[in-house]
């Protein structure tokens, strides 16, 4: 008997209706736009603006072909700056998704001790469910705030493994 | 028979004590104001979340078979292991075909790992397994074992970690968390990149989709599943949700509940390989682990399989933060440990846990799944007692034959002044270093019957 048959022969499953997620999430002030740069804010992260988000290229950045700037001068693991372009954004709680598709990189959101995202204006989701809802079939991560710990004493510290600066550039269509 | 937690406790040093207390404190506030801030009702977000772990566990082999079916869709290599031994020699097979001559293994945080205790069985095949968690890897350095399950070195002060890095080699004495935590930053980025494969637990393994769910603070788990051309995961069957739907409400419930965050830094929600990608592994394997949960599952703790190992319980219990997760003698502490592991590896050598319990009731109410914790902990104390476990010396037949029979109580309080004078067995403890108080003041039974 396989391990795969023993498992699955110990499970006498009782059939039953499957059950719903329904959480109820408190209302947050302001429109979507605002309470993603407040949430963004309280987990360490920036909104910055088209002016400041074209300094970073100049600065000898690495980028995701994605964003349409590629420069492979440096590697994704030596890049002081990362870019990635975010599918989408969640207002609720400050998150940035960021979809693996082809021709992309899960590095370069995650290496270089900087991070700068784009998203456009136009896909901050509600909350969570919406989020959920409309996932791509890709690797997906949510980026919410920087790398963080608290293993010391229980005193934060960001960009432990991850970046520890943030920058979201909201684009307007 | 003492319990082993009493035992522990018993020898335990004030530093460790403060460590483990002050941090438990602080989880406990902002749990309450992470849940309170995020529902509008926690304890109805709670009640529905261990309804969808019902009906998990109520349609497991179902769920585990869909989860199998899409994994495999989505190019994930299913493997099954029915106990630890099992999981080990699956997981050692993928790194020998990995990588042959031994090597880096970077790992990501995964409590089922700890219970199968991989990494011995790595060490052991010439293979160097790194914790990469800024806590773990301080416990791997250590030599120790974790002593909670959210917050491994929950029990260190951070002039612990500072020498342990001193030691090691790292970069100078430093007792400031930022440079400590950019230490082992540095340390660890060439081990990512040295590493031939990496392993990681998994949080939710999504049966209607096949994508593994992972969360994490610090990008360790992150950087494991992705840099090494590899990834392993390892998790427990009960481990699954429905759908991707359900994790707007796991993932907020999840972080409140462990660490008072609304949402971790990360949830990675892995599909598979890399897929035209410029990184990630080019293989992915799940391996899905028993090792006593259908055991579980067919018994009468089964609710215990909902937990989704938040901590929660352990952060809120008075024997837990007097005595750290250590004392509990396995890689589960706190509540959850004393009810999870006699179930799963049997009363006969656990069942002393579930007299590490006040039964005050705290674990049940903060549990993000509401999992009976205080109930099981009575009913774990029957199995012991019928197992003949929770013997403690007191001769308890004459008191329950004095107790059911009143005239036989009543001729035995009238003779109790005479018998205070006799020597007992019992008195002995009491009266090396105190005198036995007398009898003073009136009979109650002669007090009542004359009052009116």
């Amino acid at each position: 008997m396989t391990d795969r048959e023993a498992i699955l022969g110990a499970i006498q499953d009782r059939p039953s209706e499957p059950v719903r997620a329904n959480p109820a999430f408190n209302p947050q002030p302001g429109d979507l736009r605002e309470q993603f740069r407040t949430n963004l804010e309280k987990l360490g992260g920036r909104l910055i603006d088209q002016a400041e988000f074209e300094t970073h290229l100049t600065r000898g950045t690495w980028a995701d072909p994605a964003s349409g700037q590629v420069s492979t001068a440096k590697g994704v693991w030596e890049a002081e700056v990362g870019i990635s372009v975010a599918l989408a954004a969640v207002a609720s709680t400050g998150s940035l998704i960021l979809a693996n598709t082809p021709g992309t990189y899960r590095l370069s959101s995650l290496a270089p001790p900087t991070s700068i995202v784009i998203v456009d204006a136009s896909a901050i989701h509600a909350g969570l469910a919406e989020a959920f809802d409309n996932l791509p079939s890709d690797t997906v991560v949510f980026v919410t705030g920087t790398s963080r710990t608290a293993d010391i004493e229980g005193v934060m510290v960001r960009g432990v493994h991850g970046p520890g600066v943030l920058l979201v550039f909201v684009r307007d269509p | 028979m003492s319990s082993r937690v009493e035992d522990y406790a018993s020898h335990l040093n004030q530093e460790t004590i403060d460590s483990v207390r002050g941090a438990s404190a602080l989880k406990v506030t902002s749990r309450q104001v992470a849940l309170k801030a995020v529902f509008v009702d926690a304890d109805e977000a709670r009640a529905n979340a261990a309804e969808i772990k019902n009906y998990v566990l109520d349609n497991l082999s179902k769920l585990l078979l869909e989860l199998e079916a899409n994994c495999e869709k989505n190019g994930i290599q299913v493997h099954w292991a029915k106990d630890a031994a099992a999981a080990n020699r699956i997981i050692l097979d993928l790194c020998r075909k990995a990588s042959p001559e031994g090597g880096t293994i970077a790992k990501a945080k995964s409590m089922a790992t700890e219970e199968i205790h991989l990494n011995k069985h790595l060490e052991e095949a010439g293979y160097q397994p790194v914790e990469t968690d800024l806590g773990e890897f301080v416990v791997q350095i250590d030599g120790d074992t974790p002593s909670h399950i959210v917050t491994p070195i929950i029990h260190k002060n951070r002039r612990q970690i500072a020498e342990s890095f001193k030691r090691e080699g790292l970069g100078e004495y430093s007792e400031v968390p930022e440079i400590l935590a950019m230490q082992a930053r540095e340390y660890l980025r060439q081990k990512f990149k040295d590493a031939k494969i990496g392993i990681s637990g998994v949080n939710f393994g999504i049966a209607a989709t096949g994508r593994l769910v992972l969360v994490e603070n610090e990008g360790n788990s992150r950087l494991s599943t992705t840099a090494p051309p590899i990834h392993i995961a390892l998790m427990g069957i009960e481990k699954i949700l429905p759908e991707e739907r359900d994790l707007a409400l796991f993932i907020p419930l999840l972080a409140g509940s462990a660490t008072g965050q609304t949402v971790t830094s990360y949830t990675h929600l892995i599909s598979g390989p890399r897929n035209n990608n410029l990184d990630g592994p080019e293989e992915v394997h799940l391996v899905l682990l028993d090792n006593g949960r259908t055991r579980v599952l067919n018994g009468r703790y089964r609710e215990i399989l909902r937990c989704i190992r938040c901590g929660a319980c352990m952060n809120v219990c008075p024997v837990y933060r007097q005595s750290s997760g250590h004392a509990y003698g396995h890689v589960y502490g706190g509540p959850i440990g004393a009810v999870l592991v006699p179930a799963m590896e049997g009363v006969e050598k656990f069942g002393d846990l579930a007299k590490a319990s006040s039964l005050c009731g705290a674990c049940e109410e903060v549990c993000p799944v509401k999992i009976p914790l205080p109930d099981m902990l009575l009913k774990l104390r029957d199995d012991a007692y019928r197992a003949k476990l929770n013997k403690d010396g007191i001769p308890w037949g004459p008191f329950a034959f004095g107790a059911t029979h009143p005239g036989a109580w009543r001729m035995g309080l009238k003779m109790l002044p005479m018998a205070s004078k006799l020597p007992h067995p019992l008195k002995k403890g009491w009266t090396e270093s105190r005198e036995a108080p007398g009898r003073e003041g009136r009979d109650f039974r002669r007090w009542w019957h004359d009052r009116s």
